[in-house]
């Protein structure tokens, strides 16, 4: 390897993303402290002042800074609440799918055989099935609900974790350091857990933090193809989607959550960017 | 360090070069395609965006507007479904009765099929057969069992057909307005394949091609009976997505844009573009499960707490954007009973009935609603949930894609309330299908009536429109009482159209038909 | 390489079968097409007969095979709803999807190789900040919003390009641009850092120290083997691109294989929602067996693993 090269790269780089990571912290922040900061119930239906304009513009007013909706809804609140929906959503989904993935990845790398096998099968039919398709399926099947678009997300993502840790213990197993514990008499648990999973802990954090970003766009289209979380749930990828037949003419409904979705995944992207080139600068992508 | 440099800005140039070309080509093609604002008359090419393809050209295997809408304009029925004049003659002049069970047409005579074959009582009686052929596969029309009620359709002479029923029957019209006429001796010899993918007919335009899910292309019939076609083409297009399709209607790619979300409604008013529009006959409601006596929806005093607790008028203004009323009945006009008046909103009144049945505080229920299938299902939904958590009733809306819920609704697995929208042909049929429970489908798992089931049944078999009328409003009122629904109002239909199409209007039946448009009307 | 090959076809097989099966259970959880397929005042004994002409009411497993049977002699079946052979209806589309995809694709690499490469070659530039600010916003807009803008802006406002509909080359523009947005990003991205990383290698030094011109380092050196990686996304794309554009394609009308299977998925129509996978999984595990040989004939490393 070349350390100049490597060095080269990496200086210019790894400097944090100061303000990624502040305006993350921010919607964190705000997802978690929404019922306070809501002016008022995100849920709440009120026809009479539906699509209401933000208050800088003529018929908005500052009891409904961002105006409302099509049914009167209050933007403001439905945008700190859906901060939540999607936050969970993306951190849910990919810690699922990324828990089973490590999982099936550090087991079939380990053991091999007929176990691998089998669920490097598995893994390639999930891979080859079209996913708008399968989630559809699924959704209907299952039908709406917070619970249940988490679970079809992290269907989707468990895939790329396996195969990439399964690679890893592969390379692993192999070196001096787990052959020496295996000697002294390791436990196959504690092998895994205390010396391979460690090392494969960059390039997970990093596909992680790339998935999060695209699994909050997944739910604003899964939204968009009506197999969201529930109609009267506040997300941002519902909001969108339900402003979209005004986009001309009431634009707030579906510019401010395609706004907060933009900056957040933005955020994400940058401070993946930035493990990345500070775990593991051998990783592309 | 100096190459360097050179190279740095000659690389950005040939790379930018690179990009600009592949912009500049992808762009290029486009910019001859724009159309001209300017135009007036009507086109040459008249193109219709429809919101789904059609299923099939065959009028006895077609499913849906989308599919009768095309054939419509590619053949002709017997009788014809006119939204304000009621049923007319078409193909056929004039009809009578000779006795209960037999029904007389008098046939058009000197009218020929696309292919030069002629239109005679054997076609119509072939026609109207291919409709009952069990052996046909595929789909059944929506009039199927109805068209059953049919035991025989003969040729008593060259332009006579003769109809028997099985027993009395008020259908037989309102179900010959959706038989179209299809080339007798063509079906037979092309085969099914064939018929499925192009339809020969009597229409004023022949078909051309059809494109699955992009477009179906029809020529003007120069010698079509009922007056000569005014442009050459006519194209029907798929477009799902409504603002793609308003979109291309202001752009000028499409004469005709159906289906209209009204929130959209003002966008089409413009200078080259009209908004059509007419309250329709689809009626919405949101059903109430009330056939268990454990359910507190068993009490009628409860389902009309729930109609007094909505405020469909608001519904109607917001959501609607004003463009329908609240109902007074389930059948629309001309049809309707004058004398039923809508529930007035009235909480108080919904709190003290609620009272009254002992749920003064509250109990709990879900809404079912399709997400998409109806003119804002969803908002519709939601609004109604709010009003019930108005009063105390603890409303939460569940939504389902169409397949889903419909199996629900086949299956009495919907929750308490549903919301459904439904737009029969006759009067009969669509206090039937909502609401006579004995007959499986929709209406399955809730309402029961005695005295309303023998209403229907004698309705059933009237042939003097008074009589028949009269006993459809007699089961209105009872049902109105009842309350078996929360009864909402009639769907509007919102059509866009270019300037260019004069005398362009919607349909109050959901049905296109451009032949006052597109034709050289005859002096009658 | 035989046998490497011959394992990849075996696997690739294995998937496609596994995911016929798991489409045919899946699309019989969903419920009876019987109930999308009668009018609303059909009655419980009609929709028993219905469900008896075609079968619907015999043990899955038995259906399972029958499928397998008529599969095995290259049929998909006739579509319910249309009444239609499942292959005809499939291949009618199919070349609105390829067309669609390739467009794609080829826009995303055109513009993202260059694009790639001057953010490499002036790393830390304006030039290079902009690219990759393009690049991230690229990879952070929902498609649907950037189609529904496109349409408006393009559209209706600037008339540049027809808004929906397939017909000639015009028709793709809007589409494909819409569609190429995320792999264009990614790509782009893809193409600085693998360039970074040629770019620090020995054998370019080499090749700079022997007196060659910097172009012709960048070009013939540098991209060639920066171009590597893109093979294998570019191939991940394309397969998922054959598998329909669901969202592009329903907003743009155009006639591909998404919306019919989804619209098929709707309406319940079994034989098409299987034939329609079917045809989608086996062209995602043939671009990637492609995609792998094409890497080991570009990369001879690789083929040594």
């Amino acid at each position: 390897m070349n350390s100049q090269s490597t060095a080269g790269r990496r200086t210019p780089a790894t400097r944090a993303p100061i303000g990624a990571i502040a305006i993350l912290t921010c919607v964190a922040a705000v997802a978690v402290f929404a019922p306070w900061l809501a002016p008022e119930n995100p849920e709440k239906i009120v026809l009479t002042r539906r699509l209401t304009p933000p208050f800088w513009m003529e018929g908005g007013s500052l009891a409904h800074p961002l105006g409302t909706d099509s049914l009167g809804r209050d933007i403001l609140s439905r945008l700190i609440f859906g901060s939540r929906v999607s936050l969970i959503v993306g951190l849910v989904a990919v810690a699922a799918g990324a828990g089973v993935g490590i999982a099936l990845g550090l087991a079939t790398g380990y053991y091999g055989g007929v176990l691998d096998n089998v669920i490097m099968r598995i893994g390639d039919v999930q891979l080859a099935f079209p996913f708008i398709l399968l989630a559809i399926a699924l959704m209907a099947v299952l039908g709406e609900g917070l619970g249940n678009v988490i679970l079809v997300l992290s269907i989707r993502s468990w895939v790329p974790y396996a195969r990439m840790v399964r690679g890893q213990v592969l390379a692993l197993k192999e070196q001096e350091f787990v052959q020496a514990v295996r000697a002294i008499g390791a436990k196959d648990l504690r092998i895994t857990v205390k010396h391979i999973l460690p090392n494969v802990a960059a390039p997970v954090i990093v596909l992680a933090s790339f998935s999060v970003a695209r699994t909050i766009i997944a739910e604003a289209s899964l939204s968009f193809l009506g197999l969201g979380v529930g109609v009267s749930a506040a997300t941002w990828g519902a909001m969108i989607s339900q402003g979209k037949d005004y986009l001309t003419d009431a634009w707030w409904i579906s510019a401010f959550p395609g706004l907060a979705i933009m900056i957040t995944v933005l955020s994400i992207n940058l401070i993946g960017d930035w493990l990345r080139d500070s775990l593991d600068p051998s990783l592309k992508y | 360090m100096l190459n360097r440099t050179t190279f740095r800005t000659h690389g950005i140039r040939t790379s930018l070069i690179c990009i600009a070309l592949a912009v500049l080509a992808l762009m290029a093609s486009g910019c001859a395609l724009n159309p001209s604002a300017k135009d007036t008359g009507l086109p040459k090419t008249v193109v219709v965006a429809q919101g789904t393809d059609a299923t099939s050209m065959d009028p006895a295997r077609r499913v849906g507007f989308p599919s009768l809408n095309i054939n419509m304009h590619i053949s002709d029925p017997l009788v014809f479904g006119d939204p304000e004049k009621g049923i007319v003659p078409w193909l056929a002049e004039s009809w009578s009765n000779p006795d209960d069970t037999t029904w007389v047409f008098n046939l058009r005579k000197g009218v020929k099929f696309h292919n030069g074959e002629p239109f005679n009582a054997e076609a119509a009686a072939y026609s109207l057969e291919r409709f009952r052929d069990r052996d046909i596969p595929g789909l059944k029309h929506a009039y199927y069992w109805d068209i059953c009620t049919i035991v025989s359709a003969e040729a008593a002479d060259e332009y006579t057909l003769v109809i028997k029923t099985e027993k009395p029957s008020a259908l037989v019209l309102p179900v010959l307005t959706q038989v179209e006429m299809i080339a007798p001796k063509w079906a037979q010899e092309a085969g099914l394949d064939e018929t499925n993918k192009k339809l020969i007919g009597t229409g004023p335009f022949k078909f051309v091609e059809w494109v699955k899910d992009d477009h179906v292309t029809l020529e003007a019939n120069k010698d079509y009976w009922g007056g000569k076609p005014l442009v050459d083409k006519l194209i029907f297009r798929p477009i799902p997505d409504a603002g793609t399709r308003i979109a291309e209607l202001l752009s000028g790619g499409v004469h005709v844009a159906l289906d209209i979300p009204l929130d959209q409604a003002g966008k089409v008013e413009t200078d080259t573009t009209t908004l059509a529009t007419t309250i329709g006959r689809r009626a919405m409601y949101i059903g109430i499960v009330n056939n268990k006596p454990d359910l507190p929806t068993y009490d009628k005093r409860v389902r009309q707490a729930m109609n007094y607790a909505v405020d469909v008028d608001t519904i109607t203004e917001t959501l609607m954007q004003g463009y329908t009323r609240p109902y007074a009945g389930l059948i629309a006009p001309p049809y309707n009973d004058p004398d039923i008046e809508p529930y007035p909103y009235d909480p108080d009144k919904a709190r003290e009935l609620l009272k009254a049945a002992g749920y003064e505080n509250g109990f709990s229920v879900t809404i079912d609603s399709p997400n998409g299938r109806y003119m804002k299902d969803v908002e519709v939904a939601q609004a109604v949930a709010q009003y019930l958590n108005d009063v105390g009733i603890k409303a939460t809306v569940q939504t389902y894609d169409w397949g889903t819920y419909n199996d629900r609704l086949q299956n009495a697995t919907t929750s308490e309330l549903y919301l459904m929208g439904q737009a029969l042909p006759s009067p009969f049929e669509q206090l039937s299908t909502l609401l006579d429970s004995r007959s499986a489908g929709i209406a399955a798992h809730g309402y029961a009536n005695e005295e309303f089931f023998a209403l229907m049944d004698k309705a059933a078999t009237l042939l003097n429109e008074d009589e028949y009328l009269a006993t459809l409003y007699e089961a209105q009122d009872i049902v109105w009482d009842d309350a078996p629904m929360i009864f909402m109002y009639h769907q509007p239909v919102a059509w866009g159209a270019s300037t260019r199409l004069e005398g362009f209007t919607a349909a109050s039946s959901d049905e296109l038909r451009l032949h006052k448009v597109l034709l050289k009307q005859n002096d009658k | 390489m035989g046998g490497y090959l011959a394992r990849r076809l075996l696997s690739g097989a294995l998937a496609i079968l596994g995911i016929v099966i798991v489409v045919f259970v899946l699309v019989r959880m969903l419920g009876d097409p019987a109930a999308l397929m009668m009018p609303p005042e059909a009655t419980k004994e009609e929709i028993e007969i219905f469900r008896h002409a075609y079968g619907f009411d015999r043990p899955i497993h038995v259906q399972l095979v029958d499928f397998m049977r008529d599969l095995a002699r290259g049929d998909l079946g006739r579509s319910l709803r249309h009444d239609e052979p499942v292959m005809d209806m499939i291949m009618e589309r199919l070349p609105a999807t390829l067309k669609l995809s390739v467009t794609a694709l080829v826009v995303s690499l055109i513009l993202a190789v260059p694009l790639g490469v001057i953010a490499a070659i002036h790393r830390g530039t304006f030039w290079d900040r902009a690219t990759m600010v393009m690049a991230m916003l690229g990879q952070s807009v929902p498609d649907f919003w950037l189609g529904l803008m496109l349409i408006y802006l393009a559209g209706v406002r600037l008339r540049l390009a027809p808004i929906s509909g397939y017909g000639g080359f015009s028709h793709l523009i809007l589409p494909a641009l819409t569609l190429s947005a995320f792999p264009l990003a990614r790509t782009t991205r893809i193409v600085r850092s693998a360039m970074l990383e040629v770019l620090g290698q020995d054998y370019i030094r080499t090749a700079r120290s022997k007196g060659l011109s910097e172009r012709m380092v960048t070009y013939k050196h540098a991209l060639k083997n920066a171009l590597i990686p893109v093979i294998t996304v570019v191939g991940l794309d394309l397969g998922a691109l054959l598998g329909g554009a669901v969202i592009v394609e329903t907003i743009f009308a155009w006639p591909g294989m998404g919306r019919l299977v989804v619209q098929a998925l709707d309406n319940r129509d079994f034989p098409l929602v299987q034939g329609g996978v079917l045809v989608m999984a086996i062209s995602y595990v043939g671009v990637n067996i492609l995609v792998d040989l094409l890497y080991s004939i570009v990369d001879p490393r690789i083929r040594c693993n």
